[in-house]
């Protein structure tokens, strides 16, 4: 598991949107930046809970949602409600996902370096480049009045947003992901979300009997060289696309460490997984999966497995994981030069 | 190059009708490779959960909890 951030800002900033665009405000509109800097507040500094519905690929699931603050400590919990009764519980410490169904549980380390601010995307000029903020009408949601903020993207290498801001409390109570034609891809609406009150521990610990689970932990991980100093490369990614941060680290099921790069413009996310090939009985990989609306692509590079995986179009990561390529080494005048493949 | 070069390798012979061919060289094989496992998925989404902006990260995470992403697919 990696090493990065407090997942805790991603998971409940993420779901309500609110921690990723609060620094987006200083090429927004007036309008859009009173609307961020309030729901960004909202987010920060008040606990939560409700039910929401997720809508996605033609399946319609419920979820359940805790957010605590507590001495400056973030802990979140989500739970389906709609039968496999999975659930994920964050702290400040790991991530556990526990997945009933197939009897284990997912735990990733956090580290403890990192702060809750230490990888929000930084909103620039670079990311105005590829995405317009926009204030829009008034609507309702769930019989209360809400303001609509939208992030269109301005190409079809990504996504765009879509988010209804309670009027009262300033929360996003929905969440439509977007295509660069408007189109949903996926929606969070929330049925039912209180604001503020206590929640006490209890509240926090998982439904499941996890007796007899396997347990996977994901192994330390290392933050190694910058980009222009590792042993690959990326010979092409969609505008606004860079390097955001790159770690060697252990993921359950691979055979050594695996360098784990993240591209990133902004907003969007794209993981960059190389290993090694593979020991039998695994066999290599290639081709396209998915899950829900985020896509991965694998394919055989050099005789390194290279798996691309985000929230972005199918091509995206297939044009990303495509432009992988070792960096050639020689040596000359008894010195290291470091050489972009041919 | 001589004549025998050339016509070393037969061309391939049709039973008479069929329109296929009696003989035919096998193509030398492939390495075979597979399709992402659903575990691989949910280790590498739960890898780039932890690593991306809250946005992606809010997303992958859902997906991995509601029962769709039992469902994780391989693309064709």
């Amino acid at each position: 598991m990696s090493q990065r951030l407090a997942s805790l800002a991603r998971f409940g900033g993420g779901l309500l949107l609110g921690a990723a665009l609060a620094a987006a405000p200083a090429l927004a509109d007036d309008g859009a930046r009173h609307w961020l800097a309030a729901m960004n507040e909202a987010l920060a500094t008040r606990n939560y809970q409700g039910e929401f519905l997720h809508l996605a690929n033609g399946h319609v699931e419920k979820l359940r949602i805790l957010h605590r603050i507590k001495d400056g400590r973030v802990t979140e919990r989500l739970v389906n409600l709609s039968g496999n009764a999975r659930e994920i519980i964050r702290n400040d410490a790991e991530l556990q996902c526990y997945l009933p169904d197939e009897r284990k549980v997912l735990v990733e380390s956090q580290p403890q370096h990192s702060s809750l601010l230490g990888t929000l995307p930084s909103f620039d000029v670079s990311l105005e480049a590829n995405y317009a903020l926009e204030l829009g009408e008034r609507a309702m949601v769930i019989g209360r009045p809400a303001r609509i903020l939208s992030v269109v993207p301005r190409d079809g290498f990504r996504y765009g947003y879509r988010l209804w801001i309670d009027e009262e409390n300033m929360m996003p109570v929905r969440t439509d992901l977007c295509d660069a034609d408007g189109h949903v891809l996926e929606q969070v609406l929330f049925t039912s979300l209180k604001v503020g009150g206590t929640l006490v521990d209890a509240a926090f610990r998982p439904d499941v009997d996890a007796s007899g689970f396997v347990w996977l932990r994901q192994g330390g991980s290392a933050q190694v060289s910058l980009a222009d100093e590792l042993p690959w490369r990326l010979v092409q990614l969609p505008p606004g696309f860079k390097i955001s941060s790159s770690v060697e680290q252990r993921l359950p099921g691979s055979d050594g460490l695996v360098t784990h790069l993240v591209l990133s413009d902004g907003l969007a996310s794209v993981s960059v997984f190389i290993e090694g090939p593979p020991s039998p009985p695994r066999q290599a990989t290639e081709g396209q999966g998915r899950v829900g609306s985020a896509f991965a692509f694998s394919k055989v590079i050099a005789g390194h497995q290279v798996t691309a995986v985000g929230e972005v179009p199918p091509q995206t990561v297939e044009f990303i994981a495509s432009g992988v390529a070792p960096v050639k080494r020689r040596v000359a005048f008894g010195v290291s030069v470091t050489a972009p493949a041919q | 190059m001589t004549l025998a070069a050339r016509v070393a390798r037969p061309a391939p012979s049709y039973a008479p009708g069929s329109g296929e061919p009696e003989s035919y060289v096998t193509p030398a094989a492939r390495p075979r490779l597979g399709v992402i496992s659903e575990g691989a998925l949910a280790n590498y989404v739960v890898a780039h959960s932890q690593a991306s902006t809250p946005l992606a990260s809010r997303s992958v995470l859902i997906h991995l909890v509601a029962d769709e992403s039992r469902g994780a697919t391989q693309v064709p």
